[in-house]
């Protein structure tokens, strides 16, 4: 069970890397591109706009990136000191409310998304969907990664520690 | 609902999901809001253009590390000012300086100076917490020296003009750089900061001069462009990423596919860890102006003043404490209807309480729990929080001097404003 | 589609029958609706007029609380404080927000609603707000609307005319508009227009405007006289050409659900405190952008009003591209439904005869 988990959050992590890989290049080059344009006097008005979507893409398939290589940004002075005991439950109860705010993004980004298929960009009249398309699927790739987390939790035998997720080391 | 917060930190739970799971948890429980505004709110906090400079200038910095350039950038500081003690943690705040007459946020601000000179400070030997300490700090005065975002954002809110809201922050700023600059060079002498101790001989300074003029280039770029209207700051950030990445393959050569993969993807990732706190602080935010909090805590506050003195002493404190948990546009369109009628009515210059409330505001971007300046420092200098807090408390316990200097000596905000005209 | 024939939906109406006495029956607990916008809320204490939208929703809380002794209670999120435009309107159509006003956006949800930003289309003012308040062409769009985003209209106030405002030199005819970089708002009408008379479009964010002005990234904008004072983009630019090119909206839309829940006497009421409201932002935006604020501008741009032998030279070079553009994206149908009833808008009000 753990093992295919653990296979599934790798393939998610290998997916979202190279998905992120893609967006952080593809917006690099839109903006140069942008100012190559303007500089011949040859505006381009829709590249703001391309650039401001991609920009939400980072944000949520980059979490989901930053929260398997567990490197969002927590408080860790307390946990680590706890008893075990404390910790370990601290750890769940952590774990289960991640859980629950994912859940919710995932439900109402989706929902979010589906009502945005009518709403069109401003300058680029493509239907919103796609764009807000980035929240759910950045959370479904979280809770794989959370999901293996929560029941690799329980079935590991050694330094609970190693399950903090501002901790900096990789899975 | 304060409590939930702090639980929620304690126990390790990231910040960003903190800062989420608050309203969530208000929103499901105690409103019977639809939960679909999460999601809306969610994607509008970070569907904003001057965020961008978050990935371009963490990606500038990845790419100017790997090349050399950075390294090139150090050994030239440690040319002209090595001697002094802790000298690139000056450099860092008059480099926050320059760079606040460019940009107009103060993440854009710690994104590009944090990403170049942490690597360089701790090169040189200062921690990680340090580094990322001055360079929260510094960054505080992007928004004060002109351009400021947020300096537009209020003379739309109040209707008091840019030029002279630009005008008037330029000495506050200074002030502010100043106290951070006095800070770090006590620092310097009792922590016994790095110094240069070795001479350089004419011929190694000529070569290092001479290695340096590529690297030289990436600032003055990204300073000529901006001025000269070329670029927007935003876009100086993907323009410094091009020239980087020219110069680390035809003259450097040192640039391989594999590190600039894994450039792009770190750049993506430590963004995406800044991005999901502030998209998720825009939804805390909303939740305060939805109950109203900040105009109840104001009115309470305000209800038991007797004199000028008092008053700007309690707005202060109201702002140092709204800047720590709420957003900062969010701040000013909230506070400013209630509390210029009243600092007008004490006599307070609209302009000078103006720069009082911005100065001080922005000093929140530095604290926790809900600091985008501290959040987007830490991941570059890939260090903990916890350890972080304390070195950056001192800096901002200096900031709130110079913020204190500034309430009370209206002519660091009034004199260049005066003689420029815009007032009388 | 074009919206069905305004004489069936009339039959319809009168075929049901009609109630001895109105309806007045009130909630039966206080009604709490939050209604959100964009403008300052400076008036009354810091300036001496209100904006327009402010004003707009004052004057629907008043009346809607007044009328509904109280039963509906609406509370006020000026300023932009609770999220953007965009962002507001998306919570109205999702029903987490209830009512809000505002300008350039809807288009974004309900493509036919940027029919009426075809450039030199009104010629005064009487005729767009008379439009907007008694066409019946745009009533059937707007129940369209409704059925189709979840979103009720009521009512169209005024943003203002829009003009351009440059660093590079006066513009009198099309031409000097050339080689000149504009900032435009996001929308592809604007950038049609822009491109079409030769200047060349960016879209920036309003919060960098200014900064952009300055710095030269770009050289010109367009906005309503209200906006300018509001940026205080008068401070970075030099020439005002008052040509009026787009009649801009503050709309006000409500959440569908939420309004048909209402008896039918608070949803006449909150009707009819719409349009009251839109004619409160017309006056504020009158004494705005006509008074107030045009004297303020005036004083740091040279202005420029174009004669009709120019603006004419404007239309002819821009509308044809916008009309183009809008009748690919809405259908030929649509558009020339559109011109129609604007043209006999004109003649009622007297324009054509
Ligand atoms: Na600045
Ligand atoms: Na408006």
């Amino acid at each position: 069970m753990v093992k295919y988990l653990k296979q599934a959050s790798d393939i998610v992590h290998v997916v979202t890397k190279w998905w992120l890989f893609v967006y952080v290049l593809s917006v690099t080059i839109l903006a140069i591109v942008g100012v190559f344009f303007r500089a011949i006097g040859n505006s381009l008005s829709w590249n703001e706009e391309l650039m401001r979507w991609i920009l939400i893409g980072i944000g949520y398939i980059g979490a989901a990136v930053a929260l398997k290589e567990r490197s969002h940004i927590g408080i860790e002075f307390f946990i680590t000191r706890m008893k075990p005991k404390l910790r370990k439950f601290s750890i769940i109860l952590g774990y289960l409310t991640i859980v629950l705010f994912l859940l919710v993004v995932l439900i109402y980004g989706y929902k979010s998304a589906d009502v945005a298929w009518r709403q069109k960009g401003s300058i680029l009249r493509v239907p919103m969907y796609w764009v807000k398309l980035n929240l759910p699927l950045g959370s479904l790739f979280m809770l794989v990664h959370m999901t293996y987390f929560t029941v690799g939790f329980f079935k590991e035998k050694g330094d609970d520690r190693e399950y903090l997720l501002s901790g900096g080391h990789d899975f | 609902m304060v409590f939930l917060f702090v639980i929620l930190l304690v126990i390790g739970v990231p910040i960003a999901f903190v800062l989420g799971l608050v309203p969530l948890i208000y929103l499901l429980f105690f409103k019977g809001l639809p939960l679909i505004a999460i999601a809306s709110k969610l994607y509008g906090g970070i569907d904003n253009y001057v965020l961008l400079a978050l990935p371009f200038f963490i990606l500038a910095g990845n790419i100017m590390n790997n090349t050399g350039i950075t390294k090139d950038l150090v050994n030239f500081a440690r040319l002209l000012v090595g001697r002094v003690r802790g000298a690139l943690a000056q450099v860092n705040i008059v480099v926050s300086i320059a760079f606040a007459g460019l940009t107009g946020a103060a993440v854009a601000d710690t994104a590009a100076i944090g990403s170049i000179l942490i690597p360089a400070m701790k090169e040189e030997g200062y921690s990680a917490e340090y580094s990322a300490a001055v360079t929260t700090a510094s960054s505080v005065i992007g928004p004060i020296i002109p351009p400021s975002i947020i300096m537009v954002i209020y003379a739309s809110v109040t209707g008091e003009s840019v030029g002279a809201l630009f005008m008037g922050g330029f000495l506050p700023g200074l002030a502010v750089a100043l106290s951070l600059m006095i800070l770090a060079y006590i620092y310097a002498i009792r922590l016994n900061h790095p110094k240069r101790t070795e001479r350089i001989s004419a011929k190694e300074a000529f070569y290092i001069i001479r290695r340096s003029v590529l690297a030289m280039m990436v600032p003055l770029i990204i300073i000529g462009g901006i001025l000269t209207g070329v670029f927007t700051p935003t876009e100086a950030a993907a323009v410094a990423c091009l020239y980087a990445f020219l110069v680390g393959v035809f003259y450097y050569k040192t640039l391989t596919v594999k590190n600039m993969i894994d450039s792009l993807i770190d750049a993506g990732r430590v963004s995406a860890t800044i991005l999901l706190i502030i998209s998720a602080s825009q939804l805390f935010s909303m939740v305060l102006t939805i109950e109203k909090i900040p105009e109840h805590i104001a009115e309470v506050m305000t209800s038991v003043i007797t004199n000028k003195y008092v008053f700007l002493l309690v707005v202060n404190v109201l702002f140092f404490f709204m800047g720590m948990v709420m957003e900062i546009s969010a701040s000013v369109i909230m506070l400013t209807p209630i509390l210029l009628p009243l600092a007008m009515e004490y006599g307070v210059h609209p302009l000078h309480f103006a720069l009082i409330m911005l100065v001080n505001l922005n000093i929140g971007l530095t604290t926790p729990p809900v600091g985008v300046c501290l959040f987007t420092a830490v991941p570059i200098a890939k260090c903990s929080v916890e350890k972080m807090v304390p070195k950056v408390m001192p800096f901002v316990i200096a900031e709130m001097i110079a913020v204190l200097f500034i309430t009370y000596v209206p002519e660091i905000t009034l004199f260049l404003p005066r003689l420029t005209g815009f007032i009388e | 589609a074009a919206p069905a024939a305004p004489a069936e939906s009339q039959q319809a109406a009168s075929s049901e029958a009609i109630p001895d006495m109105i309806d007045m029956t009130m909630p039966s607990s206080t009604v709490t609706l939050r209604l959100a916008y964009d403008d300052p809320t400076l008036w009354p204490k810091q300036a001496n007029v209100p904006d327009p939208e402010h004003a707009q929703a004052l004057l629907f809380k008043d009346y809607v609380e007044s009328q509904t002794g109280g039963a509906v209670k609406i509370d006020l999120y000026g300023a932009g404080q609770l999220g953007t435009y965009r962002e507001t309107l998306e919570m109205v159509q999702q029903g987490s927000m209830d009512i809000n006003i505002g300008t350039g956006s809807l288009g974004s949800f309900f493509d036919p609603f940027q029919i009426f930003t075809i450039p030199y289309l009104f010629s005064s003012d009487d005729i767009a707000v008379g439009y907007f308040e008694r066409s019946e062409w745009w009533a059937d769009l707007m129940d369209q609307m409704e059925d189709e985003t979840g979103m009720k209209y009521l009512g169209m106030g005024q943003n203002g005319w829009r003009n351009f405002t440059n660093n590079v030199r006066e513009i009198r005819k099309p031409e000097d508009l050339k080689g000149i970089k504009f900032r435009v708002m996001q929308s592809p009408v604007y950038v049609k227009m822009i491109e079409s008379m030769g200047g060349s479009a960016v879209p920036i964010a309003w919060n960098e405007l200014y900064t952009a002005l300055q710095t030269g990234v770009v050289d010109g904008e367009e906005n309503p006289i209200s906006s300018i004072a509001l940026g205080k983009l008068q401070e970075v630019q030099k020439y005002l050409t008052m040509d009026g090119h787009v009649w801009s909206e503050n709309v006000m839309v409500m959440n569908a659900a939420k309004f048909n829940d209402m008896p039918v006497g608070v949803q006449q009421i909150l009707v009819q405190g719409g349009m009251l409201a839109a004619r409160a932002n017309n006056v504020a935006e009158r004494m705005v952008s006509n008074i107030v604020k045009f004297e303020e501008v005036a004083k740091q741009m040279q202005v420029y009003f174009p004669t009709a032998g120019e603006k004419a030279e404007f239309r002819k070079v821009s509308q044809p591209a916008v009309i183009e553009y809008l009748e690919g994206e809405l259908g030929e149908d649509m558009v020339n439904g559109f011109l129609t009833s604007v043209q006999q808008m004109e003649a009622e009000l007297g324009w054509r005869r």
